[in-house]
C-alpha cells in the first residue's frame, strides 16, 4: 500500500496538520520561548513563520518534481541511490526521533500534572498503542479522527483565552523588546523546531487529492498554528507577567486560573483530556510518517505490519533516553533546535537544488 | 476447535467485568480530608507551623440545633503540623489526618505576621510548585498569629472560608491571588501587598450570651518591601491604595461641606466608627439652635457619595532629567448622604461639590503615598514597573537601587468626579427650602 493510493482532502490535511503539529506545542512552548525573549516572548511563533512557510514551499515544489511520490521514493531518483536512501533514512530517524519526544513530553505533562503516581512507562505504552491503532488503518482515519477533533480543540482554546480575559494585564507585555531583537529570535528558532513540523508534508502530500490545493491548506494550517500559539503565548505572558517562563506548561496554570464569573471555573481537567487526545494524535501522525518512511527506504511494499513493532520501539526509546524532565527541558531549548533544523530545512532544500540543478523530475513551468 | 474459538471470545467480556471494580488506585470523595483554609505561620525556632481546618460535610447538611439533639458542632475541623517546608509540614499532617489530605479546594491562605516579616518567598516557591494547590487562591496577611483565624465563627455561613472569601471579594480593598503575589515577587520595581484580615468580636445578642463568637474584619493591607512584610496599612490608607492600583473601593467616603482648606480632620472616616459609638451619636440630644436639624451631632455637615465607576490612568514624563509619575485617577459618583442640607437641584453647585469629592480622594491617596514612600519605602503600586514599561532605557540606571529612588519620586496626583445622580432624592427631605444651603 503506497501513501499515494490513500486519498485525503486539503481540508482533512489541514485538520490533521494543526493537531499534528499544535498540539505539544501550544502547553510547553510558551513557557520555553519565555525563558529567552521575556515578555516579548509572543514574538517568537511570528519570527517562525516564514521559516516554516518556506518548508512547505519546499514541500510543495518537490511535490510538483515527483507528483505521488514521497520524499523517501524520489530522493534516491535526485541524489542517487546510496545517497538518496541515506537521506529517507535520514528523515525517518527524524520522524522516529520526535514521535519518541512527543510521546515523553505527553507522558511528562500526564504524570505531573494529573496521575503523579503513574509509571510513566505506562502511560507512553498507552499512547502508543492508541496511536498505533488508529495508524493501522491509514491516514484517511487519522484525517478524519483530525476533523472531529480539531474544531473542538479550537473552541476550547478560545474558550479558555475568554474565560481568562479577567486576569489578564497588558501592562505585563511591556516593554517591548527591551533587551533587542537576539532573544526574541533565539525563541523564534525554538518555535520553528515545532512549527518545522510541516515536514510531515514530504510524506503526507502524494496522499492529499489536490496537491496545489494542499500546499495552500498548509499555508492555512501553518497560519492557525501560529496564530494560536501567539495567541497562548499573549495569554500566558499577560495573566504572569514575569513568572511565566517559571511554569513548565503556563497555558496549564491559565486554564486553571480562568474562571467565568461564579458560573464557570476550574476547567482544567478538561485541558488534560485535549492534551491526551491531541498528544496521542500528534504521535499517531507522526508514527505515520516513520513508518512510511522506514518501509519505504527497505523497499517493502506494505508499511502495515511495521506499525506495532515501530509503536513499542518509540515507546522504549521514549521512556529510556532521557533521565528526567529537566533533561528533556534542557535537550529541547538547546539541541532539540539547531538539530532538527537540518531535517526539516537542509534536507529537503538540498534535494530541491539538486533536483533543480540536474533537471530531475516533472518540468515545474511546464505544468503551469 | 469451534468451541475453542468461542471460548475465546468470551474471555474478553469476562476480562471486561474486571473494570466494574473501578479504577485500581482511586480515592473516594470520602478517603479525601477536603482543605479550605490554610494558615501558615513562622515558629520560634524558624519552622513552619501550617493549620489546616478540613470541611466535614455531613455537619454542614445537618444544620446544628435543629433536631440533631448534639447541639451545635463546627462543620470544619482544624490540624497543624510544624516542618522545615510546606510539603514537610503536609506529610507530618498527614500523619494526624485520617484521610488523605487534599488541598485543591483550598480558597484562602493566611500568612502569619511573623512569618511575613522573615520573608515570604519561599513559602510561594511551594505554593506555586505544588500540584493540588491552586495559584487563584486569595492570601492575606494577619496582624499576629494567622492560625487565628481559622477558629473565627462567622454568624453568616456556617464555614469560615466562604465568609472570609466573601469578605475579601467586597472590594473594599484589593484582593491578592498567590499568582499576583508571586507576579510582584518576581518583577522588577514592584513590591507586594496582601490585603490584611482581623478578628472583630460579634456584638452579643441575648440569646447568643457567652459566646464570645468572632468575626472577620478587613483591617487594612500589609506592605511588602521584596519578600518582607514592613507594616500594616490600615483601612483608610488601604483604600488610598486601592485607587493607586486601579481597583477602586465601591465604598463611601464622607466629605464635610463646606469643604474645609488643608487636611481633613480623622474623625471624617465613618467606616471606622463602631457600632456603639454610632448609637451614642444617634441618641444625642436634637439640635438646639434653630433651624438646624441634627446640629447635635458631631459633625453634622457630611455629604457622602457612593462610587459606581473608577478609573484610574498612569503616565510618565520626564521633567528636568527626572521621571514624574502622573496619576489621574476619574470617578463617576451618586450622592447617597447630604445631611449638611447642600440644594443638589441647583446645577451650579454640583461642580463645587465635585472639586470637594476629588479632593478628598486626592488627600486618601496622597495620604498613602506618603506611608509607602518616606515610612515603608515599598513601592506598592508598581511605579517602578510603570518607569520600566515607559523608559526601559533609563530604567536601567535605576533598577539597582531603586528604592532610594522611589523614595525621593515625585508623584502626582489629580482626580476627576463627576456626581452623576443622587440617590433618591433631589433636596434633602428633613430641611425646609430656606434651611438649604445654596
Amino acid at each position: 500500500m503506497r501513501p499515494a493510493e490513500t486519498k485525503i482532502s486539503p481540508f482533512q490535511l489541514a485538520m490533521l496538520l494543526i493537531p499534528g503539529i499544535g498540539s505539544t506545542a501550544i502547553l510547553g512552548l510558551p513557557g520555553t520561548t519565555a525563558t529567552f525573549a521575556r515578555q516579548d516572548a509572543w514574538m517568537a511563533p511570528l519570527v517562525a513563520f516564514p521559516a516554516s512557510a518556506l518548508v512547505i514551499w519546499l514541500c510543495g515544489r518537490l511535490a510538483a518534481r515527483f507528483p505521488d511520490e514521497t520524499f523517501v521514493e524520489y530522493a534516491p531518483k535526485v541524489l542517487g541511490r546510496i545517497p538518496g536512501k541515506l537521506c529517507g533514512l535520514l528523515l525517518f530517524w527524524y520522524f522516529f526521533h520526535l514521535d519518541a519526544a512527543i510521546s515523553r513530553e505527553f507522558a511528562d505533562f500526564l504524570v505531573a500534572a494529573a496521575h503523579p503516581r503513574t509509571p510513566m512507562v505506562l502511560a507512553v505504552g498507552l499512547a502508543g498503542f492508541a496511536a498505533a491503532v488508529a495508524v493501522r488503518h491509514g491516514p484517511e482515519i487519522l484525517a478524519r479522527l483530525g476533523e472531529l477533533f480539531t474544531p473542538g480543540a479550537v473552541v476550547l482554546l478560545l474558550v479558555i483565552v475568554g474565560m481568562a480575559y479577567s486576569s489578564t494585564d497588558a501592562n505585563l507585555l511591556k516593554p517591548v523588546l527591551e533587551n533587542g531583537l537576539r532573544p526574541v529570535l533565539a525563541s523564534g528558532l525554538i518555535t520553528q523546531a515545532f512549527t518545522g513540523q510541516v515536514i510531515l508534508l514530504a510524506v503526507l502530500l502524494p496522499s492529499v487529492t489536490r496537491r496545489d490545493q494542499g500546499v495552500k491548506a498548509s499555508y492555512a494550517a501553518l497560519g492557525v498554528i501560529v496564530a494560536a500559539l501567539t495567541l497562548v503565548s499573549i495569554v500566558s505572558l499577560s495573566v504572569f507577567g514575569p513568572i511565566t517562563d517559571k511554569f513548565l506548561w503556563p497555558f496549564f496554570k491559565v486554564a486553571r486560573i480562568a474562571k467565568f464569573g461564579q458560573v464557570l471555573a476550574r476547567i482544567d481537567p478538561l485541558v488534560i483530556g485535549f492534551w491526551v487526545g491531541g498528544s496521542c494524535f500528534k504521535l499517531a501522525v507522526h508514527l505515520y510518517a516513520a513508518v512510511v518512511t522506514f518501509a519505504q527506504v527497505f523497499g517493502l511494499r506494505d508499511w502495515r505490519p511495521l506499525v506495532f513493532p515501530m509503536s513499542a520501539l518509540v515507546s522504549a526509546y521514549a521512556a529510556g533516553h532521557l533521565q528526567n524532565f529537566v533533561e528533556h527541558g534542557h535537550m529541547l531549548a538547546y539541541f532539540w533546535p539547531p538539530y532538527t533544523q537540518f531535517f526539516q530545512l537542509v534536507l529537503p532544500a538540498v534535494v530541491l537544488i539538486v533536483a533543480a540543478i540536474r533537471g530531475v523530475g516533472v518540468r515545474v513551468d511546464a505544468k503551469r | 476447535m469451534r468451541s475453542a474459538r468461542s471460548w475465546l471470545r468470551v474471555l474478553p467480556c469476562c476480562a471486561l467485568l474486571l473494570l466494574l471494580g473501578g479504577c485500581y488506585d482511586r480515592i473516594e470523595l470520602n478517603e479525601l480530608a477536603i482543605a479550605d483554609i490554610m494558615a501558615i505561620d513562622r515558629t520560634e525556632d524558624g519552622l513552619l507551623k501550617v493549620s489546616l481546618q478540613f470541611l466535614i460535610p455531613s455537619e454542614l447538611t445537618n444544620p446544628g440545633g435543629v433536631g440533631s439533639g448534639g447541639g451545635l458542632r463546627d462543620p470544619f475541623y482544624i490540624m497543624e503540623a510544624t516542618g522545615a517546608t510546606l510539603p514537610e509540614a503536609f506529610s507530618l499532617l498527614q500523619a494526624k489526618v485520617p484521610r488523605r489530605l487534599f488541598t485543591s479546594h483550598i480558597r484562602v491562605i493566611v500568612l502569619g505576621e511573623e512569618l511575613a516579616r522573615s520573608g515570604i518567598g519561599p513559602v510561594f516557591d511551594s505554593l506555586t510548585r505544588m500540584r493540588e494547590l491552586r495559584i487563584s487562591a486569595d492570601v492575606v496577611v494577619t496582624e499576629g498569629e494567622g492560625a487565628r483565624l481559622l477558629r473565627a465563627a462567622p454568624r453568616l455561613g456556617r464555614l469560615p472560608v466562604l465568609a472570609l472569601a466573601n469578605t475579601l471579594g467586597q472590594r473594599i480593598v484589593p484582593q491578592r491571588e498567590i499568582r499576583q503575589v508571586a507576579i510582584a515577587l518576581a518583577a522588577e520595581g514592584m513590591d507586594p501587598f496582601i490585603p490584611a484580615v482581623g478578628l472583630v468580636p460579634r456584638i452579643e445578642t441575648q440569646l447568643e450570651v457567652g459566646t464570645r463568637a468572632q468575626e472577620y474584619e478587613l483591617t487594612g493591607v500589609g506592605i511588602f518591601r521584596g519578600d518582607r512584610l514592613v507594616g500594616f496599612a490600615p483601612l483608610d490608607l488601604a483604600r488610598g491604595l486601592a485607587w493607586l492600583v486601579d481597583e477602586a473601593p465601591f465604598a463611601a467616603a464622607t466629605i464635610e461641606w463646606p469643604p474645609e482648606t488643608g487636611a481633613p480632620s480623622p474623625q471624617l472616616e465613618r467606616t471606622d466608627l463602631s457600632p456603639s459609638e454610632a448609637l451614642i451619636e444617634r441618641e444625642a440630644p436634637p439640635g438646639t439652635g434653630p433651624g438646624s436639624p441634627g446640629s447635635g451631632l458631631k459633625e453634622p455637615n457630611h455629604i457622602t457619595p457612593l462610587i459606581v465607576r473608577a478609573r484610574v490612568h498612569f503616565h510618565t514624563e520626564i521633567q528636568d532629567g527626572q521621571v514624574v509619575v502622573n496619576v489621574h485617577a476619574h470617578a463617576v459618583d451618586d450622592i447617597v448622604t447630604n445631611q449638611a442640607g447642600l440644594d443638589l437641584t441647583d446645577p451650579k453647585v454640583i461642580p463645587e461639590l465635585e472639586e470637594a469629592l476629588a479632593d478628598s480622594v486626592k488627600q486618601r491617596m496622597q495620604a498613602m503615598l506618603r506611608l509607602a514612600q518616606e515610612e515603608l519605602n515599598a513601592d506598592v503600586f508598581g511605579f517602578g514597573a510603570l518607569i520600566r514599561r515607559n523608559y526601559p532605557q533609563l530604567w536601567r540606571t535605576l533598577r539597582q537601587d531603586w528604592h532610594d529612588h522611589f523614595r525621593r519620586l515625585p508623584v502626582h496626583i489629580t482626580v476627576d468626579v463627576d456626581v452623576r445622580r443622587t440617590g433618591l432624592t433631589g433636596n434633602p427631605t428633613i430641611f425646609r427650602p430656606e434651611q438649604l444651603r445654596k
